[in-house]
């Protein structure tokens, strides 16, 4: 009886120990990235110059580029989807450090076209800096400088029904390189 | 006879097909994305008429156009080559960045440390181009190919690429 007691517990320890061995001991599970996000900034005045440079009183428009992984496609399918971008419950948002926060729409770009012209489709929102915005980090500080600058990062969020999640950060967020954040100037 | 042959012929064509469909559909990406590409182009350090690395993709004649960008393998998010600690992960796939300018010119990206010197750091691919003087001024659009020796391909296009919006190419101007 003795004997069958301790084969039973063998065997129940062979089983728990690989559990027990690789809960506690491994590092955070690496996630499979679900969307390829891209994102960047432009100037909103309508010349869509790229930029990370800004001066109180401009607009930032922030585009992002959402595909599935899995197929490499814009799930919104160019508008053809946009029953699909629904059912996902694809939410796309700009972030600033200074807890503000941007949804942003999916549509098509530029709205208005001839019917020769090309369209894009992608995620953007719109930031009208105010006149009196004082941005949180001195940008005179950076590793190259921007004399009379402040800045504030941002990144981008996309979600999903499915508890999907991808964040977009600028490349060299985690260094004092300029592109880190924007960098906002006295008018 | 004869059905017996029919029958043995119909087993083997049932043993065989199946592998002879599948074999073209696993070689190669077959457009999954094999790694995530981020990329941004900056005003580099040469002849600059503004700020030096800031984003812009309006640039002047003698003036440097540097692209900067990150590629995270898309199964587990993370650098290959770990932040600078394992650059021989990258050379033993074979990773390459291409920029590639619609003129036909195209400029092989370094996997490199940003800054150089002092922290903090990042690690990621970069590149520059001295814009020539006597460059044509205009619109030339740009994109990144990024492969390996499993042949993986991720393309990648600025955002809005392909459509007549104003600024997604770089735009050369006069000094």
């Amino acid at each position: 009886m003795r004997g069958k007691a301790t084969l039973i517990a063998g065997a129940a320890l062979l089983l728990v120990l690989p559990l027990l061995a690789s809960a506690p001991g491994e590092a955070a599970p690496r996630t499979r990235v679900a969307y390829w996000l891209m994102a960047d900034v432009i100037r909103g005045d309508g010349s869509g110059v790229q930029t990370n440079v800004f001066k109180q009183g401009d607009e930032v428009v922030f585009r992002a580029r959402v595909l599935d992984i899995a197929t490499g496609q814009d799930p919104g399918r160019a508008g053809q989807g946009l029953k699909a971008l629904k059912d996902l419950g694809l939410k796309v948002t700009a972030y600033l450090e200074d807890g503000q926060s941007f949804p942003m729409t999916y549509g098509r770009h530029p709205a208005q076209v001839g019917p020769r012209e090309t369209v894009s489709w992608f995620w953007t929102a719109s930031w009208k800096i105010p006149a009196t915005y004082n941005a949180p980090n001195d940008a005179g500080g950076l590793r190259i400088p921007v004399a009379g600058g402040r800045y504030v990062k941002w990144w981008v969020i996309v979600t999903d029904k499915s508890g999907a999640s991808v964040r977009f950060d600028p490349i060299g967020v985690e260094t004092t390189l300029p592109p880190i954040g924007l960098i906002i100037e006295k008018r | 006879m004869r059905r017996m042959f029919i029958l043995l012929f119909c087993a083997a064509l049932i043993a065989f097909v199946p592998p002879l469909t599948t074999q073209p559909a696993s070689a190669g990406p077959q457009g999954k994305l094999v790694y995530w590409v981020m990329a941004d182009l900056v005003r580099g350090s040469i002849q600059p008429t503004g700020t030096v690395c800031v984003q812009t993709n309006v640039f002047k004649h003698g003036e440097e156009v540097v692209w900067r960008v990150k590629v995270l393998e898309v199964s587990t998010s993370e650098d290959p080559g770990d932040n600078g600690k394992n650059p021989t992960a990258i050379e033993e796939r074979g990773i390459k960045v291409t920029a590639y300018l619609e003129n036909g010119m195209s400029f092989p990206l370094r996997y490199g440390r940003h800054p150089g010197r002092g922290e903090p750091a990042a690690w990621f691919w970069a590149t520059g181009w001295k814009v020539p003087d006597d460059f044509p001024i205009g619109r030339l659009k740009w994109w990144l190919v990024v492969t390996d020796k499993t042949s993986a391909f991720v393309r990648f296009d600025p955002i809005g690429s392909g459509a007549n919006l104003p600024a997604p190419p770089i735009i050369i101007e006069r000094r």
